[in-house]
C-alpha cells in the first residue's frame, strides 16, 4: 500500500475499514434470506467487502494506538456544526416546509462560517429559497415540501 | 463585487417571473355539489413513471377528457413500490371526485392481493369510473424467419425441446401470469428470459437470443407490419382490433384468456352520483372524434369503452378470478 | 439530403423559434441544477407538444436533451457538483481549473467539447443508423455481462491511491444497487419493509449526495475564501472553446467512444464519460497533469457525454429500445405523437427523422450561443465568498434531490450520504468508483441472470456466445495491464524514496 511520506496517524482509516467489514458480514447474512438467484451477486460482493475491508484493517492495524488523535475531528467546530445542520435540515424541511427551513439553514451555515454581515446574510438567506421555491413550483410543477403555512 | 450580486439577483428574479407566467396553478377544491361538478381542475394520478404504458395512454385521452369535462385535467405521476405509492395516495385523498387513479387491470388486482398488508384500502373500496383501453394483451410473438406459423406448431416444438421464451415484465407482472396460464394449460416448460421492456424483448427476438417472446400488443403489431416479427396468437377473448388477422389463443384450441385494461378509479368513499358524472365525462371523451383519431394514429388498443357499470362488473369478476388463480404465479416462478 | 432542407423549413416560423428558445433555456437551467435533468423536463413538456407539429416536438425534445447534458458542466466546473450524471467526470479537472482561477477557460472548453461531441455524434447517427442495426442486435445478455465486467475493471485504473480503496468503493456502489426489489424473482433485498427502499436508490440522489453535499461540507470547512485560489478570474472563453481543435484525436476518440457506449441500452453517460476520461489520461503525453486541471480532462468527458446523447437515440429510433432513461422519455413522446420507432420510421417517414437530426445539429449551435451569453457571468461564482456560495449550493442540492420524487426521504439520504462521502473523500477513497459500481451493478446482474436463464440456469450461459469472448479477453487484458502498471509505479516510487 502506498504510504504517505510523513507518518501521519490516521485512525479514521481503521474505523472505516472495520465498518466495511461489519457491513459486509451483515449484508452477507441478510442475503441468505433472498431467493436462490437473487443472492448470488450480493453474497459475492459482501464477501469481497469483508476480504478487502479485512486487508485494510490489517494495513492500518497500527492505528489502534492512535485513537486519541480523533480529537482533531471532534475539536473542529465548524465541521461538527455543519454536519449537524445538514442532518437536521431534512427534519426542518418536513415540518417547516422548504422555504422557511432553507432560510434558517442558509443563515445558520453563513453564521458558523464566520460571517457577520447580518443584512447581506438575511437578504441572501431569504431570496435564494424563495426564488428556488417559485422556480420549482411553476417551472417544473415540483411540489417542494410545504409547512403549515403553505410554502 | 456588489454589481454582480445585483445583476445576478435581477436575472434570477426575471427568470422566476417568466416561468411563473408560463406555469399553471391548481386550486384546492371544496365543492361536492353534483350539479356544479366539476368546477375545478381534476387530477389523474398515474402510479408509474412518465413514458410508461399507463402514462402514455392517460395522456392520449387527456385532451378529450378536458374537452368533455370543461375543466383542466392534470396528469400527476406518483411512481413507486410497484404501483403502491400511487394507490395509497389516492386511497387517502378527499373523495370529492377531483383526484382519480389511472390504473391497469389485472396488475392493480395482483398488487392488491400480494401487498395487502401494506396498502391503505382494499381493491373493492375503489370506485370504478370507466375504462378506455380494453383490447390489450401480451401476444406470443416469434421472429419472421421462425419456422412456427401458428400456436399449435409452436407448442409442439416447445414440448419436444426446451425453447427460450422472453418476457417483457418481471415477477408478478401480467406477462408472468400469461406465461403461467400457458404453462398450466399446455404443460409446456420454457427457459424464461425476463427483459425490461417490450422493445428489449423484441430486439432479443430479432437478434436470435430467444425463440419467442411475450411482449406488448402495440409493439408486436408494429414489428409485424415492419416484417420483422410474426404474432402467433392473442390472449384476448376476441380478436384484437389492431390486429384482426391474428387468431386468439382460444380459437386455436388453447384456453388461455387474459386481457389488459386501463381504467379510472375514484377514491374510496366518493359519492355515487359524482362517480356517475365522471363516468359520463369519460364516456363522451372516449367516444369523441379527437380520441378516436388519436387511437388510430397511435394504434392504441382501445377497444370497446366500458362505463362505470360495465367496468365495475368487470373489475368484480376479474378480482374473484385472480384471487383464485394467483397461486399459479408461485407454481411457475420466473427464476 | 433534400430532407435536411425540409427539416430546416419546419423551423422557419416564429412559433417554432420561440419554443426552441424556451427549450434551450429550460434545458440549460435544468441541466445546471443538480437533480432535475433532461428526463424530467422533457416529460413535463410532452403534453404541451401535443398541440404542435410532430416534427417540432421532436426537435424540442432533442434540443432539451442536448443542452441539458451540456448544462451539467456548469455546476460541475464551478462548484464541483455535477448538474447531471454525465458531468461527474468533468468535476475532476474542471473544478481544479476553476480553483486555479481558470473557470472561464474550463467553461469554454466544455462548450467547445460539447459542441463537437454533439456534432460528431449526430453525423454518426445520420451515417450509421442503418449500418449499425445488425451488430446492435447481435449483442446479447452474455456480451453485455462481460462488457459490464470490463467496465468494472476500469475501477482499478481510476483509483490513484491504491486499488483496494477503489474496489471497496466499487463494492459499496454495487451493494447500494442491490437494494430494492429484484425484478426476476420479485425478491425484496435489503429493503427492511420500507416502500421507499423497495424501488432502490436513485442515481441522481446518490450523485447529489456523494458529490454535492460532500462538497458543501468541504466548502464550509476549507480555509480558502472563495473557490478560485485568488479573487481574480483569469482564463478566456474563446481559448477554451477552440481547445478541442487543438487536440483533434482526443476529441474524435471521445465522441466515438461516447456514441458507441450510448448505443448500448442501459449503459449511458455515467459510464462513457469515465471511460473517455480514462482513455484520455492513458494516451496523454503528461498523464500526471490529470486531476490537477488538465484541459484534456475536460475535453474528454464533455465531448463524450454529448456524443452519448446521439448514441442513445440510435436504438431508440431504430428499435424502440431506449438507450437511456432520457431516451425512454423521448420514446414516449414520439409514441404519444403516433410516431412508432423502427426501421419503417426511416423508410416510410424519413423526413421526420431528418427533421430530428436538424434539431440536434441546431442545438449544437445553441450550445455555443449559451456559452457566450451565460458563461462570463456564471464564472464569477468562483470568486464569490464561500460563506455565501456554500449555503446556496446546499439548498440547491436538497431542492434538486426533492425534485426527483418529492420524497423527504431523498433529502435524508443525501444528507447522510453527503457526510459519509466527505469522510471517504478525506481518506482518499475515490467516490467515482461507488457511482460506477452503482450504475453497472444492475446491468451486470440482469444480464448475468438472462444469460444463465436462457440455458436453463447454468453458468455456462455466460460463456455460450462466441462474441462474449472478445469482451472477456478485453477484461482480462485490462486487469493485467492495471496490475502491471501499479507494480511499475510502486517500483518507481520505491526507487525515488531510496535515492
Amino acid at each position: 500500500m502506498k504510504k504517505t511520506d510523513k507518518k501521519e496517524p490516521k485512525p479514521e482509516e481503521l474505523i472505516f475499514a472495520i465498518l466495511i467489514v461489519i457491513v459486509g458480514i451483515a449484508g452477507f447474512i441478510i442475503a441468505s434470506d433472498f431467493s436462490k438467484r437473487a443472492k448470488i451477486l450480493p453474497r459475492f460482493v459482501t464477501a469481497l467487502m469483508v476480504v478487502l475491508g479485512g486487508i485494510q484493517v490489517w494495513n492500518n492495524r497500527g492505528e489502534f494506538a492512535h485513537m486519541k488523535n480523533l480529537n482533531g475531528f471532534v475539536k473542529n467546530k465548524t465541521l461538527l456544526l455543519t454536519i449537524l445542520g445538514i442532518l437536521v435540515y431534512p427534519l426542518a424541511l418536513r415540518f417547516l416546509g422548504f422555504t422557511v427551513a432553507s432560510v434558517l439553514f442558509m443563515f445558520y451555515l453563513m453564521y458558523i462560517r464566520g460571517l457577520r454581515a447580518y443584512l447581506k446574510m438575511a437578504i441572501l438567506s431569504v431570496s435564494v429559497p424563495v426564488v428556488v421555491f417559485l422556480l420549482f413550483s411553476s417551472l417544473a410543477h415540483v411540489h417542494l415540501p410545504t409547512g403549515p403555512w403553505g410554502f | 463585487m456588489k454589481k454582480s450580486y445585483r445583476n445576478l439577483s435581477i436575472l434570477v428574479v426575471v427568470f422566476a417571473l417568466l416561468f411563473s407566467l408560463a406555469g399553471c396553478e391548481t386550486v384546492e377544491s371544496t365543492a361536492t355539489n353534483v350539479d356544479s361538478f366539476p368546477s375545478d381542475p381534476i387530477t389523474i394520478v398515474v402510479p408509474y413513471n412518465p413514458g410508461g404504458g399507463v402514462d402514455t395512454s392517460t395522456r392520449t385521452i387527456q385532451a378529450a377528457l378536458q374537452e368533455a369535462a370543461g375543466v383542466n385535467i392534470v396528469v400527476e405521476n406518483r411512481p413507486g413500490g410497484g404501483m403502491s405509492i400511487g394507490y395509497n395516495y389516492v386511497a387517502g385523498v378527499k373523495p370529492d371526485g377531483y383526484t382519480l387513479l389511472a390504473a391497469p387491470i389485472p396488475t392493480m388486482i395482483f398488487t392488491e392481493i400480494t401487498m395487502r398488508d401494506q396498502l391503505k384500502c382494499g381493491f373493492s373500496d375503489y370506485k370504478p369510473v370507466g375504462a378506455w383501453i380494453n383490447d390489450d394483451c401480451s401476444p406470443l410473438i416469434v421472429a419472421s424467419d421462425s419456422p412456427y406459423t401458428d400456436l399449435a406448431s409452436f407448442i409442439e416444438a416447445a414440448k419436444s425441446s426446451t425453447l427460450r421464451l422472453g418476457l417483457s415484465g418481471g415477477a408478478y407482472s401480467t406477462d408472468h401470469m400469461t406465461y403461467a396460464l400457458l404453462a398450466e394449460e399446455t404443460g409446456v416448460s420454457f427457459n424464461l428470459v425476463p427483459y425490461d421492456s417490450s422493445g428489449d424483448a423484441l430486439a432479443a427476438l430479432q437478434g436470435g437470443h430467444v425463440d419467442a417472446v411475450l411482449a406488448s400488443l402495440v409493439t408486436g403489431v408494429s414489428a409485424q407490419e415492419a416484417g420483422t416479427a410474426r404474432i402467433l396468437g392473442v390472449t384476448t377473448d376476441e380478436r384484437a382490433a389492431v390486429a384482426p388477422e391474428v387468431p386468439t389463443f382460444k380459437e386455436q384450441g388453447v384456453d388461455v384468456v387474459i386481457e389488459f385494461h386501463i381504467g379510472l378509479f375514484a377514491a374510496p368513499g366518493t359519492p355515487d352520483d359524482i362517480v356517475k358524472k365522471l363516468s359520463d365525462i369519460l364516456t363522451s371523451a372516449a367516444t369523441s372524434d379527437d380520441f378516436k383519431a388519436r387511437v388510430q394514429e397511435v394504434k392504441s388498443p382501445a377497444g370497446e369503452f366500458m362505463d362505470c357499470e360495465a367496468w365495475g362488473e368487470y373489475c368484480k369478476s376479474e378480482y374473484s378470478r385472480w384471487s383464485e388463480q394467483i397461486g399459479t404465479l408461485d407454481k411457475y416462478p420466473l427464476g | 439530403m433534400e430532407f435536411l432542407l425540409v427539416g430546416f423549413k419546419a423551423l422557419l416560423n416564429p412559433q417554432a423559434i420561440l419554443w426552441l428558445l424556451i427549450s434551450v433555456v429550460l434545458g440549460y437551467v435544468t441541466g445546471a441544477l443538480p437533480g432535475m435533468g433532461a428526463a424530467l423536463t422533457i416529460s413535463l413538456l410532452i403534453p404541451i407538444t401535443y398541440y404542435m407539429d410532430s416534427a417540432l416536438a421532436l426537435i424540442i425534445m432533442g434540443t432539451i436533451f442536448t443542452i441539458c447534458v451540456y448544462g451539467g458542466s456548469l455546476s460541475a466546473i464551478l462548484l464541483n457538483v455535477p448538474g447531471t450524471a454525465g458531468s461527474a467526470a468533468t468535476c475532476v479537472d474542471g473544478y481544479k481549473m476553476a480553483q486555479k482561477g481558470e473557470a472561464l477557460t474550463a467553461l469554454g472548453v466544455s462548450t467547445g467539447a460539447s459542441f463537437f461531441g454533439s456534432l460528431g455524434s449526430t453525423i454518426l447517427l445520420i451515417l450509421g443508423a442503418r449500418v449499425l442495426l445488425k451488430p446492435m442486435l447481435a449483442l446479447g445478455s452474455g456480451e453485455y455481462f462481460w462488457i459490464t465486467v470490463l467496465g468494472l475493471t476500469i475501477i482499478a485504473s481510476l483509483s490513484n491511491k491504491g486499488m483496494i480503496k477503489g474496489f471497496i468503493g466499487g463494492c459499496i456502489g454495487l451493494l447500494l444497487s442491490f437494494v430494492g426489489q429484484e425484478l426476476i424473482t420479485g425478491s425484496l433485498r435489503y429493503t427492511f419493509k420500507s416502500f421507499y427502499l423497495m424501488d432502490g436508490f436513485e442515481l441522481v440522489a446518490l450523485i447529489i449526495g456523494f458529490f454535492g453535499v460532500s462538497e458543501v461540507i468541504s466548502m464550509m470547512t476549507t480555509k480558502q475564501k472563495q473557490i478560485a485560489s485568488s479573487n481574480k478570474l483569469t482564463g478566456s472563453l474563446w481559448r477554451g472553446m477552440i481547445a478541442p481543435l487543438k487536440h483533434p484525436w482526443l476529441t474524435i476518440k471521445s465522441f466515438v467512444m461516447g456514441f458507441f457506449i450510448g448505443v448500448m441500452p442501459g449503459v449511458g453517460y455515467s459510464i462513457s464519460t469515465w471511460l473517455a476520461y480514462n482513455s484520455a489520461k492513458r494516451s496523454s503525453k503528461h498523464p500526471e497533469e490529470f486531476g490537477k486541471g488538465a484541459i484534456e480532462g475536460v475535453i474528454a468527458p464533455e465531448c463524450s457525454n454529448n456524443a452519448t446523447v446521439g448514441g442513445s437515440l440510435l436504438p431508440t429510433l431504430l428499435l424502440g429500445i431506449p438507450g437511456s432513461d432520457t431516451a425512454a422519455v423521448v420514446l414516449a413522446g414520439m409514441i404519444a405523437h403516433g410516431i412508432m420507432p423502427g426501421p419503417q420510421l426511416f423508410s416510410k417517414t424519413p423526413e421526420l427523422v431528418y427533421t430530428f437530426y436538424v434539431g440536434l445539429l441546431i442545438s449544437g449551435l445553441f450550445i455555443i450561443a449559451m456559452g457566450f451569453l451565460v458563461l462570463p457571468f456564471a464564472a464569477k461564482v468562483t470568486v464569490l465568498p464561500l460563506g455565501y456560495v456554500a449555503p446556496a449550493v446546499a439548498v440547491l442540492c436538497f431542492a434538486g434531490a426533492l425534485s426527483i420524487n418529492t420524497n423527504i426521504l431523498d433529502a435524508v439520504v443525501i444528507a447522510v450520504i453527503g457526510c459519509i462521502a466527505y469522510w471517504m473523500k478525506k481518506m482518499d477513497y475515490p467516490i467515482v468508483t461507488v457511482i460506477l459500481g452503482f450504475v453497472l451493478g444492475p446491468i451486470m446482474e440482469q444480464n448475468m441472470n438472462r444469460a444463465m436463464l436462457a440455458v436453463g440456469g447454468s453458468v455456462s450461459g455466460l460463456f455460450a456466445s462466441k462474441l462474449s469472448w472478445i469482451f472477456i479477453a478485453l477484461a482480462v487484458f485490462s486487469v493485467t495491464q492495471n496490475i502491471v502498471r501499479q507494480i511499475k509505479e510502486r517500483g518507481k516510487k520505491d526507487e525515488e524514496v531510496v535515492s
